[in-house]
C-alpha cells in the first residue's frame, strides 16, 4: 500500500493512520526484520526461530512483491524497470530520471498507476501497450479514461516480442501485432500473433506491469501449492497445511484487493482465536463475526420504499487543472504563513531562532510623559499606561513590531534588539554585515 | 564609509527568500516592520549622503503587524515634507507595496527606482561630501522629527482623522496634512535656529539670514524657543541681544 500505490490514488497518511490505529491496539510492530533465512547482520527471523520463542501461531501475510517478467530477450537491459519497482522507487523518494519515450507493458491498474507516474516525472510520451484490446483490459474503466485524459497513448493488440538495446541501454521494443482467438480460462478472448507483424517503436525506458508474483524462496516448501507460486490455505478458516500457521491476503490468493485481503486478516484473526482457544476451527466458527448490525428493527426497515438516484458523478480534474491547483495552493500557503501574529506555538520549532526576531519594546520610565500615543497606536493593545500614569508593555502581548518606538514623542520607547541605532547602522553598512 | 547611492529599508515580511537580487549600489536593510521606521532614521541616512531611500512595506490590507504598512504611509508623507524643506527633492524617498504573491524581484523595484533619480543626478553628495547647507537642513530636520510636536502629532493622525478627537469631532485628511505641514515648516525653521544658535550664539538679524525669513518671524520664534527653554540670551552686542542655544535634556 505504502510503496506500490501511487499517492494520487491513495495518500500516504491514510495508510500511516491504519497502521496508528493497529499498533494503539498494542500490536507490537517489528520492522527491518527479515523473514525465512538466519543472516548474521540485522534481524531474521524463521518459523522455527519464531516457534522456540514461544509463538504459537503465525500469520504470513508477505503479499506478492515481486513483478513478473517479460521473458523476452533484452530483458535485462538498462532501462528495463518493473512496474512494482518503479512505482516503489518513485514512494521512498528515489530520484529516478525519467527518459522522453516511455513504454509501459500490461493492461492492469498497475499499469495505469506507473503510465501516470511516468508523465507526472515529466516524460514527453508515454504509451500503454497491450496485447488484448480495450474491453479485456483489467483495469478499471475509470482509470483507463483517466490515464488517456492525461494524454497517454494506447496502442491495442500489440505484445512484445524483444527488446533492442544500444550500448546496453534500450533503444526500441519489437512487437508483434496480435488478433483475438477464442476464450481462456480467464473467459477473456485469448491474443494470437499475427505472423511476421513485426514492428517497432523507438523508446527509453520500458515499464513492464504484466502482474505481481511471490517471493515463496523464504517460506518453507511445504506450505505451497503445487505450483510453488502461492501458499496453499484452507479457504474457510486461512490455515496452512502446518497446523498453527495461517496466511492471507495476497499469497495466498493471488494479486488482488486491499479490501480482500482486509477480509482474510479478519477471518484468519478469528481462527486464530479460535485455534488459541483450543476450539475446532471449522465448527466453532461463528459465521456472523463480520457483521455490523446498526439498525435494532430490521423487518420495518425492509419495507420502507427507497428510491436509489445513480451517485452523483465526482469532478475530475485534469493533470494540468492539478498542477495549477497546486501552484495555486503553495503561493496561498505562503501567503497565509505571513498573516502570522507569532503568538508562539511554533516556539518548539528550532528553526525559528534564525527567522524570527523576536523583539520586545521597552519603556524608559523616566522619560514617559503618558501622553498615551503609543497605547493608541499598538495594534496589539500590548501598551496601557499604569497606575503611575507611565506607559507599560505587556510583553506577553507586544509582537515587536516597534511602531510605538517610531512614534513616541519622547523617545521614551526603544526596542529591545531592532534599535533606531541598529537599522541605521544596518541601512549603512549592510553589506559587511551580511 | 563605502559611497551607496540608494538604501532600502524592507519590512522582513515582504521577501520569503534570504536570497535577494540586489543591484551594487543599494544596501538593503530589513526592519520588523516598515512602521517601524521612526523619520529620524530616513533623514539621518540622507544626512550620511545616500542619493534615495526606498521604503518596502507590505501591500494593505496585509500587514503582519495589523496596520503598520499604513502607519509607514503616515510617516512617509512627513519626510517628504521634511527632506523637501531640507533642499532635497521629495521624490528621493519611496514607499513602495510589494506583496509576497508578487512575482517580481526587489531588484525590479530598485531598479525603477534609481531610474526615477537619475533625475536628480543621483547622489547629492558632491565629492564625497555632502552640501554643509543641506547638512545643516537634514540635521534641523532629524531633530525635528525627533521633537515631541512633530512625532505627537503623527502618532495621532490615525486618531484624530479615522476616529475622533477629544471632543468627538473626525478631522478630514486634507485639513490634517495642512496642520501638519505648516507644523512642520515651523518646526523646521526652530530647530534650524537651534542648532545654528548652538554652533555660534547669533543675533536674530543674522539667522534672519540664514533661515530665509523676516526679522520679526524669527523673533517669534525665539520667543517660543525661549519658552520651552530651548534658547537663551547669551549678551547684548550694542543694542543687539545674542542668543545662544541650551543644551536639551
Amino acid at each position: 500500500m505504502r510503496y506500490c500505490i501511487p499517492d494520487f490514488r491513495l495518500e500516504k497518511f491514510v495508510v500511516a493512520n491504519e497502521i496508528a490505529y493497529i499498533r494503539d491496539l498494542g500490536v507490537h510492530i517489528e520492522t527491518g526484520t527479515e523473514f525465512g533465512r538466519t543472516c548474521k547482520s540485522g534481524k531474521s527471523c524463521t518459523l522455527e526461530s519464531l516457534k522456540n520463542e514461544g509463538y504459537k501461531a503465525v500469520f504470513i501475510s508477505i503479499g506478492t512483491q515481486k513483478g513478473m517478467g517479460l521473458n523476452i530477450p533484452g530483458e535485462d537491459l538498462e532501462g528495463v524497470i518493473d512496474a512494482v519497482d518503479f512505482l516503489g522507487a518513485i514512494a521512498r523518494g528515489e530520484n529516478l530520471e525519467v527518459s522522453k519515450k516511455v513504454a509501459i507493458i500490461g493492461g492492469g491498474n498497475s499499469a495505469m498507476d506507473a503510465a501516470r507516474v511516468a508523465k507526472r516525472l515529466g516524460a514527453d510520451e508515454v504509451t500503454v501497450l497491450y496485447r488484448r484490446s480495450r474491453e479485456e483490459m483489467p483495469a478499471l474503466p475509470d482509470e483507463v479514461a483517466a490515464t488517456e485524459k492525461e494524454g497517454i497513448k494506447f496502442q491495442f493488440l500489440v505484445a512484445p516480442k524483444q527488446i533492442i538495446g544500444e550500448n546496453g541501454k534500450v533503444k526500441a521494443v519489437e512487437c508483434l501485432h496480435m488478433k483475438l482467438g477464442e476464450p481462456d480460462e480467464s473467459g477473456r478472448r485469448r491474443p494470437v500473433p499475427v505472423s511476421s507483424s513485426e514492428h517497432q517503436y523507438a523508446v527509453n525506458l520500458i515499464i513492464p506491469a504484466l502482474g505481481q508474483t511471490a517471493e515463496t524462496s523464504c517460506l518453507p516448501p511445504e506450505l505451497l501449492d503445487e505450483k510453488g507460486r502461492l501458499v496453499q490455505v484452507d479457504p474457510l478458516t486461512f490455515e496452512t497445511k502446518v497446523p498453527g500457521i495461517f496466511a492471507g491476503g495476497d499469497i495466498a490468493t493471488g494479486p488482488a484487493s486491499i479490501i480482500e485481503a482486509v477480509s482474510a486478516g479478519k477471518k484468519a484473526a478469528a481462527s486464530i482465536h479460535l485455534y488459541l482457544s483450543g476450539k475446532d476451527l471449522r465448527k466453532a466458527r461463528d459465521e456472523n463475526i463480520e457483521e455490523t448490525i446498526w439498525a435494532k428493527n430490521l423487518s420495518g426497515l425492509k419495507k420502507k420504499q427507497r428510491r436509489y438516484e445513480a451517485r452523483e458523478e465526482k469532478p475530475h480534474l485534469s493533470l494540468e487543472e492539478v498542477v495549477q491547483y497546486l501552484d495555486s495552493a503553495k503561493r496561498n500557503a505562503m501567503f497565509e504563513s505571513f498573516r502570522c501574529l507569532g503568538c508562539g506555538p511554533c516556539a518548539e520549532c528550532l528553526a525559528s531562532h534564525e527567522l524570527c526576531e523576536g523583539d520586545k519594546a521597552v519603556v524608559e520610565e523616566s522619560q514617559c510623559i503618558g501622553c498615551n500615543v503609543c497605547a493608541v497606536i499598538c495594534p496589539y493593545e500590548a501598551i496601557k499606561k499604569n497606575e503611575n500614569e507611565i506607559a507599560q508593555v505587556d510583553e506577553t502581548l507586544c509582537k515587536g513590531c516597534g511602531v510605538c518606538a517610531a512614534r513616541c514623542p519622547q523617545n521614551a520607547i526603544t526596542m529591545k534588539k531592532l534599535t533606531n541605532q541598529r537599522i541605521l547602522s544596518l541601512a549603512l553598512n549592510a553589506q559587511e554585515d551580511a | 564609509m563605502q559611497e551607496k547611492k540608494i538604501v532600502c529599508f524592507m519590512c522582513n515580511m515582504v521577501f520569503c527568500t534570504n536570497e535577494l537580487q540586489v543591484p551594487e549600489n543599494t544596501n538593503v536593510a530589513r526592519v520588523q516592520c516598515i512602521g517601524q521606521m521612526d523619520p529620524t532614521v530616513v533623514l539621518d541616512v540622507f544626512a550620511n549622503g545616500v542619493g534615495g531611500v526606498m521604503l518596502a512595506g507590505c501591500r494593505p490590507p496585509d500587514c503582519h503587524f495589523v496596520d503598520g504598512n499604513l502607519q509607514a504611509e503616515r510617516a512617509v508623507k512627513m519626510i517628504k515634507k521634511l527632506i523637501s524643506l531640507s533642499g532635497l527633492d521629495p521624490e528621493r524617498v519611496k514607499l513602495v507595496w510589494v506583496s509576497p504573491l508578487d512575482s517580481g524581484d526587489l531588484s525590479d523595484y530598485v531598479k525603477t527606482f534609481s531610474e526615477e533619480l537619475k533625475e536628480f543626478g543621483g547622489s547629492p553628495l558632491k565629492g564625497g561630501k555632502l552640501n554643509s547647507k543641506t547638512l545643516l537642513n537634514l540635521m534641523a530636520a532629524k531633530s525635528a522629527a525627533s521633537d515631541f510636536r512633530l512625532r505627537v502629532l503623527l502618532g495621532r493622525e490615525e486618531q484624530l482623522t479615522e476616529i475622533v478627537n477629544a471632543y468627538g469631532e473626525k478631522v478630514p485628511q486634507g485639513e490634517f496634512d495642512v496642520l501638519l505641514n505648516d507644523i512642520a515648516e515651523t518646526e523646521f525653521v526652530r530647530h534650524k535656529i537651534h542648532l545654528l544658535t548652538r554652533a555660534k550664539p547669533l543675533s536674530v538679524k543674522a539667522l534672519a539670514e540664514q533661515v530665509d525669513l523676516k526679522p520679526s518671524d524669527v523673533l517669534c520664534h525665539i520667543v517660543e524657543l525661549r519658552r520651552k527653554n530651548m534658547i537663551a540670551l547669551d549678551h547684548v552686542e550694542g543694542t543687539t541681544p545674542i542668543y545662544k542655544a541650551l543644551e536639551v535634556k
